[in-house]
């Protein structure tokens, strides 16, 4: 129940003092954000509508502990839609720094670092999108030793750094290599003569909801694997679903400049030209490690592109590296 | 003779440094060797190519407090340069004493650039382009190169030689060890993930420099070379960055998110 004696009118001014939450009171609620919201595709209970009004209404205390605030993830899918034209991830963002000078949390999770492989070579802090990671002096084994340290409060656990730390020294639980591996993995009952086709994508390339949808019920053979950035995605994925049977991969990023976690879509690029060119090499068809890019113009175009692979590895047919 | 002026050098430099890192034959056995003040140089010797920089990694990593030469090719200087790069190791720490590889070496390595910076003795032999993939992709059909590769990594018996032998796996946890990615107890093994996360985390990632010393060390004799090669070459066609060629202390990531950042 919402009281009155809870209604804070200073936590309005001072959101809207914030850069980013002036716009805070120009929301009518009208709930088109929450309807275009690609976060509630993993949580329904987000609601972007319910969060700006409790903090319209000055519910400091409920707004700042919520574990809403630190779920957007800033994708802008409301933004262009927005009658009120409220950029409602900035608000989002406003509320947060609030939230980190009162001494609030990021709640879920984040980055964890595995002090004792860590070798300090700085790869992961080079990548992270949102410099949450630097190399520290950190405690270990009772004396302290130089390693990567993850400042949650930044952090917005795509698993970029996982994937570009050489020993899988840091990453997202949730979205370690052995829990990738396993969803790649796992046999879908297909009959073992019929091509499969494995496709991976991130977890905001998909902008319509029929996209979405088809992604939720792929055709026979097909299996959809979600992680948070095409960034998070290793060339060993790929490998390991090769040797698992699978006769070809597909890896479905953002457009080219939207990447959701800035720029995991060009790392993830560079690195699948670099394993397709290993492929050839090794006498492997380059269109059994695909790579393919969705803008949030490109609506309708996932089936086509899941369509081009399973077509492309009935061409190919069944990969065979040993007989 | 080469070999003469450089053990003259090492005499000298011996004098500040505290140590040298080179070859010491001994017994008609050659291996690396620390040699210190008052030591007897006449063992000192330059063949057989050896990655020297792994040695000096393992030194500087126990003894922050030293300063050492190394009697180094150019491909080891590059290699010390690239694990300063990759901040596992600092150049202050280490004084080149280079010598050029002779020219039979340059063509056996396919070495663009057969000598480090500065030579202290002989004479620079001529770089050598690499042209092995090239001429890789134009004398097989797929079906031929996926044949090939099938009989050379059907051979490997994973002993970790090409691994512990690399001045540039320096990881205390290694891809290649792990369950998630290379099946144990089972050979040939059913897919060659094995050897394309070497490839991918030492030259994919800007780390190889070329020095051969993974097939020198590999007991089935498998071209490794062949698929480093070519991840070399895209890195120098896409960032224009070669592994070692210059103290930036950017790898290619970094080069990427300059990149992205324009």
């Amino acid at each position: 129940m919402i009281r009155s004696s809870d209604f804070d009118p200073t936590f309005v001014q001072e959101i809207m003092a914030e850069p980013g939450g002036e716009h805070l009171l120009t929301c009518w609620s009208c709930g088109t954000c929450a309807a275009t919201c690609l976060v509630r595709r993993f949580d329904s209970a987000f609601n972007p509508r319910l969060v700006l009004h409790k903090a319209g209404l000055g519910l400091r205390k409920e707004v700042l502990s919520s574990a809403e605030i630190w779920q957007c993830s800033a994708c802008d899918a409301c933004y262009p839609r927005c009658p009120k034209q409220i950029h409602i991830s900035d608000v989002m963002k406003a509320i947060r720094q609030i939230a980190i000078r009162e001494g609030y949390e990021r709640p879920g999770v984040t980055a964890e670092v595995d002090v004792a492989s860590c070798i300090a070579c700085g790869l992961c802090a080079a990548a992270c999108p949102y410099e949450a990671i630097s190399l520290e002096m950190v405690e270990y084994e009772g004396g302290t030793k130089q390693a990567a340290k993850v400042d949650p409060n930044l952090c917005m656990a795509c698993g970029i750094c996982n994937s570009v730390c050489l020993g899988s020294c840091i990453g997202v639980p949730g979205y370690l290599d052995e829990a990738v591996n396993q969803n790649i993995g796992e046999d879908e009952g297909t009959s073992p003569t019929m091509p499969r086709a494995l496709v991976i994508t991130c977890n905001w390339c998909l902008h319509a909801g029929s996209d979405w949808e088809y992604a939720q019920h792929p055709p026979e053979g097909v299996k959809v694997v979600n992680v948070p950035c095409s960034g998070r995605v290793t060339p060993a994925f790929v490998t390991t679903a090769l040797q698992a049977g699978v006769d070809g991969v597909l890896i479905v990023g953002c457009q080219e400049d939207q990447c959701h976690y800035k720029h995991g879509n060009a790392l993830e690029k560079g690195r699948a030209a670099m394993l397709q060119n290993l492929l050839e090499l090794l006498g492997i068809e380059r269109e059994r490690a695909q790579f393919a890019w969705l803008g949030s113009l490109d609506r309708g175009k996932f089936p086509e592109l899941v369509n081009k692979l399973v077509q492309d590895v009935q061409a190919l047919g069944p990969l065979s590296w040993s007989e | 003779m080469l070999v003469a002026q450089v053990r003259e050098i090492v005499a000298k430099k011996l004098e500040t440094l505290d140590g040298v890192v080179a070859l010491k034959e001994e017994q008609h056995r050659v291996a690396p060797y620390l040699f210190t003040a008052g030591d007897d140089l006449s063992t000192l010797v330059l063949e057989p190519r050896y990655p020297l920089a792994l040695v000096v990694h393992e030194i500087l990593k126990r003894r922050p407090d030293v300063r050492i030469g190394v009697v180094t090719r150019g491909c080891q200087e590059r290699a010390l340069v690239e694990l300063a790069n990759w901040k596992q190791l600092s150049l202050d720490q280490v004084e080149i004493i280079g010598f050029p590889c002779s020219q039979e070496q340059a063509e056996a390595c396919r070495c663009e650039m057969p000598y480090p910076t500065e030579i202290v003795a002989g004479e620079r032999a001529q770089g050598v382009v690499d042209q092995v993939v090239a001429e890789f992709r134009a004398s097989k059909t797929r079906e031929e190169r996926l044949a090939f590769w099938q009989r050379q990594l059907g051979k490997c018996i994973k002993c970790y030689g090409c691994r512990s032998i690399c001045p540039l796996c320096f990881c205390e946890k290694c891809a290649m060890e792990q369950e998630t990615w290379v099946t144990r107890g089972k050979l040939p093994l059913p897919f060659p993930t094995f050897h394309l996360i070497k490839a991918i985390h030492t030259a994919g990632a800007g780390k190889c420099v070329g020095c051969h010393a993974c097939e020198d060390a590999c007991p089935a004799d498998i071209p490794l070379s062949i698929l480093y090669s070519l991840l070399r070459q895209d890195l120098k066609e896409t960032f224009g960055y070669e592994a070692g060629a210059q103290h930036s202390g950017n790898p290619p990531v970094l080069l990427l998110k300059e990149q992205m950042a324009k």
